[in-house]
């Protein structure tokens, strides 16, 4: 998405106090605890391991490092992880989307 | 989450096994083609495991060629399995829906009558009667009417105090309580008899005809006040007899010890054995040990239950033998004589009622023998003051004593009578 499309979207959304989110395609990410973390608008899965998953977002790629992990549920737009989660980190290349 | 489980099951679902070098693309490629993955699974590197709804499974099978992978069915769940499953085993489901359909059919009789609570009315006349009544094993238990059978009950045996008809399942319950029987009529003349043989030293008649006087010796069983019961034809009323009999009362009982004699006692050592006793047969529990060569046992037979209050149960027998020795006792005339006098006490003063007071004690002693055979006899008397009449009814004399009662209660003793 083009940044002046995207900055237009994010100024209508704070204007009409609409999440973020539903305008954008930024990724929302709500970890439950260390045992699930679900990520909404993600773009595909990058790598699947039992100690790392990476899925792809639109500002980057997310990197979940953990143990015992598993992708409790895939579905178009969303996916949960399940596990225990050491850490969940963005790689450098996505800030130019910020 | 309970209605996606809901779903998951009344769709279906498989467990399937994914094989193939990039198996984040056949993630992606599914996830484009709108495929919902659960549970996914890394095993290794070349091998993932995902559970799937049946009705994704057709578009999953299309991707395979792009991604190079195979896929395989691992376990299949939810409702359409299930429903195949009893497809292919109709007549078993058949038969099961037959048995609790004949099963429920046949728990709308009665099939078994229980009756309890009777004791002088026998069940078999109340069962007799139920099935005249219509009530028998096999009957519906819709046309069983408790509440009538409970009345007609009632009317029928006049000795039913209470009875409750209850239908459990298949079970007709009659519970039933009987009305106490009344107590046979007691004569109304009483003599006063004495219970003991003695010498009476206080006799104080009351009422009715005195046949004794103090001081005289009477026997167990002798009338001593007689009941005044008036001839037929005669005018006059029942006197039934009342006195205070009080007599001098003697306990024999006599021992003898030898000077030169044995003593069995316990050394101290003990063996146990326990039997177990199943239809007949003694199985010993444990390592029978050698015996032995002078011992006393002692046997204590115990039923284990299965559970409490439970007929069915295992009989248990465990014998104890205790080792015994015998060894020579010396004793001089002195302590032979204590030890006769000891026993021949013990022994009468055993025939002494507990509420009686002993007023005298008496040791006839003597010696006989010679050596070895040297004994000692002792005949020991106790004597009592106690009361000995009872009543016994008029009509029953020169029958035994058993079961009489004191004519009149007496009251305590001080020191002072007893001298």
């Amino acid at each position: 998405m083009p940044k002046r499309s995207r900055d237009i979207r994010s100024s209508l959304a704070e204007m009409f106090d609409i999440p973020q989110e539903v305008v954008s395609d930024l990724p929302k990410v709500t970890m439950m605890g260390r045992l699930e973390v679900v990520i909404e608008n993600h773009r595909g899965i990058v790598e699947l391991h039992p100690t790392v998953v990476r899925v792809r977002t639109a500002v980057g790629v997310l990197t979940i490092n953990g143990s015992s992990l598993v992708l409790g549920e895939l579905s178009a737009g969303r996916v949960l992880i399940r596990g225990v989660i050491d850490a969940a980190q963005y790689n450098a290349t996505g800030r130019e989307h910020q | 989450m309970i209605f996606d489980r809901l779903v998951a099951y009344l769709s279906g679902s498989l467990m399937v096994k994914v094989r193939g070098v990039d198996l984040e693309k056949f993630i992606n490629a599914a996830n484009k083609q709108g495929i919902v993955l659960k549970s996914v699974k890394r095993h290794g590197r070349y091998l993932l495991t995902s559970r799937i709804a049946i009705s994704d499974y057709r578009k999953l099978r299309r991707l395979l060629p792009a991604s190079q992978c195979k896929v395989e069915i691992i376990s299949k769940h939810g409702l359409p399995l299930a429903l195949s499953r009893i497809r292919n085993r109709r007549m078993f489901f058949l038969g099961l829906a037959a048995a609790i359909g004949i099963l429920y059919y046949l728990s709308s009789f009665v099939w078994f009558i229980r009756v309890t609570g009777n004791e002088a009315i026998s069940e078999e006349a109340i069962r007799q009667f139920a099935e005249n009544c219509g009530i028998r094993a096999g009957i519906r238990k819709s046309e069983v009417d408790v509440s009538k059978l409970e009345q007609e009950l009632i009317i029928a045996f006049p000795r039913i105090a209470w009875v409750s008809v209850k239908l459990r399942g298949t079970l007709l319950s009659i519970a039933l309580a009987e009305k106490l029987a009344p107590q046979p009529a007691q004569p109304e003349a009483f003599d006063v008899v004495a219970a003991k043989s003695g010498l009476v030293v206080r006799f104080i008649p009351l009422a009715g005809e005195p046949l004794i006087r103090e001081g005289d010796t009477v026997e167990a069983g002798q009338v001593l006040v007689k009941a005044i019961v008036p001839e037929e034809g005669e005018a006059g009323e029942i006197v039934s007899a009342k006195a205070v009999v009080e007599a001098r009362v003697w306990y024999q009982a006599s021992a003898q010890v030898k000077l030169i004699d044995t003593e069995i006692v316990r050394t101290g050592r003990s063996k146990t054995m326990g039997y177990l006793h199943i239809l007949g047969l003694a199985i010993p529990i444990g390592v029978p040990g050698r015996g032995f060569e002078q011992s006393e046992c002692e046997e204590r037979r115990a039923v284990i239950q299965l559970w409490p209050g439970s007929r069915i149960g295992m009989t248990t027998t465990v014998v104890t033998c205790y080792e015994t020795i015998s060894y020579p006792v010396v004793r001089s005339s002195d302590e032979a004589r204590a030890e006769a006098i000891r026993r021949a006490r013990m022994l009468a003063l055993a025939e002494v009622p507990e509420e009686v007071e002993v007023v005298d004690e008496m040791a006839a002693v003597s010696f006989s023998g010679e050596g070895d055979s040297a004994l000692v006899r002792v005949e020991y008397t106790v004597e009592t003051i106690e009361d000995i009449g009872v009543l016994q009814a008029t009509q029953a004399q020169g029958l035994p004593v058993p079961n009489l009662q004191p004519a009149i209660p007496l009251p305590a003793r001080t020191p002072a009578d007893r001298t």
